[in-house]
């Protein structure tokens, strides 16, 4: 009962068909990307690491980052998808008012989500 | 010996039940054995014992079902259905008690590692043992009654699980799940008395038959068979966490010891979606309901996501992220049963829904794994407090990653080809909204799992954990076991449709299962 095309590798929505070529695509992308880096390679002028460090001469030892600076960039939980926080804050702040953790919250959570299926399959099936 | 082993065979269904029933409630015995004899690991022992012996008897109800197409029947003490009560093991039966049987292995070997450090093992893998007697029962029987029985086996276990640690989280957890899932099994023992009160038969093959009936006599579907299908969905839709009846779930998990988590990730939704698309779409041939899990599909889904985004502590995440996955399973199925769709995409949406099923049964309850496996060396899963264990934990941090891609859709994983599927099914029924939005929910998945891996397991290791050492063997064998197998039907994807084939078949034609339970008469 499995439809061929769905199953077959000649054909374009195949689970395996698509992953070869995504796989070949990002190999594409790979080999694209390392020749641009390549034929352009990363050669900082004095004046570009001028322009970096404000307009300061920098020295080549303060470009390594101290052993404080390494802890600072350690992931925090807070500062990822902090944009995504920000735009979405009025969704997050309704979702925490509906997950306030006390029973009594998600007891109604319940009803109203009963409430729902039975409007929503009366709806569907009448 | 033959005819012992055709008499054995004869009698799989219920030893499938019976034995980690039994073999539970001699758990205590055998610890108290264990304490006289100075021998602590024989309750281990036993309960892997009986994990393996129960995963051996779906082998060949697996072999008969899968391979050969059959339909068996058990009729306990001889009684014919629709009297009596009986167990059937079709396609669908098959599919959610392999993964029962199979998260309920994995999760005692994890154990008599993760555990060995605990007290009252007797009673958590009596638990346990008593848990999956009810997930098998749940899956295996043709009884509507019997499925609320099953479902309170099940769930008075996993309450007292989810309470093991006794701590005030622990105990806050189970008694909010256990409160949220009383009123979730109230509500199907209420929708089982409306149907009997309706037709007067508890057998499902009868019920399916008898239901239609009584929608031609009614000449619509009367009002009292819809409350009872709301109470119905309710009561399984508590259970697998679909939005909005989801809020217990992340207490729970959070607070069960990580191997239950993996057992309720995995094992107790995987039953709960079988239980709801039984009673659906075979018990009321209510394939239009699809429409109403397309939608709750995609709300449990981008909820789910977004709240795991924001989430600090690993299991929490891990519980959203679940709840998230659960909304493709819906959108799957829900495609699947749409109206005015051709044979192939309901097909391919029922495909897409069932293998995304048994893909989630395999990462889902890795990842946990993965989680108890850091819980385990570091004694905590807020991601705050950790970081750079891929150092420390290489074996974790791998099966880990394989499960966080395969998670997010990654090719060549399993996740990536059940996904597909679905995503090709809403192309393919002119609705590619819900194709974009499912991939968008895919790359908030990627995004909140590699946030995730990036606080666990990369970085610098803080100096408080500069001693952890690598988990023991018996950690790592389900774990590499688990992403071994999310490699597997990412590559062969056609041998993770092969088992799920089957297990949509019955949804979409019920005559086969009606006839096999009711002998082939059709009343």
């Amino acid at each position: 009962m499995i439809a061929p095309s769905v199953l077959g590798v000649a054909s374009y929505w195949g689970p395996i068909t698509a992953s070869i070529i995504m796989v070949v695509g990002a190999v594409i992308a790979w080999i694209a990307v390392s020749w641009s880096r390549s034929s352009a390679p990363q050669d900082p002028t004095e004046e570009k690491l001028a322009t970096y460090a404000c307009g300061e001469e920098v020295k080549a030892e303060r470009t390594r980052p101290s052993d404080i600076e390494i802890d600072e960039t350690r992931p925090h939980g807070e500062r990822f998808f902090s944009p995504i926080k920000e735009i979405f804050k009025g969704f997050y702040e309704s979702i925490w008012a509906g997950h306030t953790g006390d029973l009594s919250t998600y007891l109604i959570w319940l009803v109203f989500g009963i409430v729902i299926l039975i409007v929503l399959i009366w709806i569907i099936l009448i | 010996m033959m005819w012992f082993a055709a008499r054995i065979s004869e009698h799989l269904p219920i030893f499938a039940v019976a034995i980690p029933l039994l073999g539970g409630f001699v758990t205590p015995l055998i610890g108290i054995l264990g304490e006289r004899w100075s021998s602590i690991k024989a309750v281990d022992y036993f309960a892997l014992i009986i994990a393996v012996l129960t995963f051996l008897t779906m082998i060949p109800l697996a072999r008969g079902v899968i391979g050969g197409g059959e339909i068996f029947v058990y009729e306990l003490a001889g009684r014919i259905p629709p009297w009596g009560i009986s167990l059937a093991v079709d396609g669908l039966s098959i599919l959610a008690g392999l993964i029962a049987a199979g998260i309920t292995l994995a999760v005692v070997i994890f154990s008599i590692g993760f555990m060995k450090k605990e007290e009252g093992l007797d009673k958590y893998y009596l638990l346990l043992l008593i848990m999956c007697a009810g997930m098998i029962g749940i899956s295996f029987t043709a009884d509507i009654f019997n499925l609320y029985v099953f479902f309170e086996i099940m769930s008075i276990s996993s309450y007292a699980l989810v309470a093991y640690y006794r701590t005030g989280r622990s105990l806050e957890g189970s008694f909010k799940y256990l409160i949220m899932g009383t009123i979730g099994t109230v509500s199907i023992l209420w929708g089982i008395a409306i149907v009997y009160g309706a037709v007067g038969t508890l057998n499902i093959a009868d019920l399916s038959v008898r239901l239609v009936a009584v929608s031609e006599i009614a000449a619509g579907v009367p009002l009292s068979i819809i409350f009872a299908l709301a109470l119905f969905v309710a009561g399984f839709g508590l259970k697998i966490g679909m939005v909005p009846l989801h809020a217990w779930l992340p207490d729970a998990y959070q607070a069960a010891p990580a191997p239950i988590s993996a057992v309720l990730a995995g094992g107790t939704t995987v039953v709960g979606v079988a239980a709801l698309l039984r009673v659906t779409y075979l018990l009321f041939d209510a394939l239009a309901i699809g429409y109403m899990f397309i939608g709750l599909g995609l709300i449990t889904m981008v909820i789910g996501s977004f709240i795991a985004l924001v989430q600090e502590d690993l299991k929490r995440l891990l519980a959203y992220s679940g709840i998230s996955q659960m909304g493709y399973i819906l959108l799957g199925v829900g495609l699947g049963g749409l109206g005015g769709i051709g044979v192939s995409e309901a097909i391919l949406g029922f495909e897409g829904g069932m293998f995304h099923l048994l893909n989630n049964a395999i990462y889902k309850p890795l990842l946990f794994l993965c989680a108890g496996a850091v819980i385990y060396r570091v004694g905590t899963s807020n991601m705050e407090e950790i970081g750079g264990l891929a150092k420390k934990m290489p074996v974790t941090a791998a099966t880990f990653l394989i499960g966080v891609l395969a998670l997010a859709g990654i090719p060549p994983l399993n996740g990536f080809a059940s996904k597909w599927l679905i995503y090709v099914t809403g192309v393919q029924v002119n609705q590619p909204i819900l194709t974009v939005i499912a991939v968008v929910v895919s790359g908030l998945t990627l995004a909140y799992l590699l946030k995730a891996f990036t606080m666990v397991f990369l970085g610098p290791v803080p100096a408080k954990f500069e001693n952890v050492g690598k988990v023991p063997v018996s950690l790592q064998i389900p774990m590499l076991a688990l992403a071994a197998l999310c490699i597997v039907f990412g590559i062969l994807p056609g041998l993770g449709l092969e088992l799920v084939g089957p297990a949509w078949e019955p949804l979409f034609d019920h005559v086969p299962y009606v006839e096999a339970v009711l002998g082939g008469v059709i009343p």
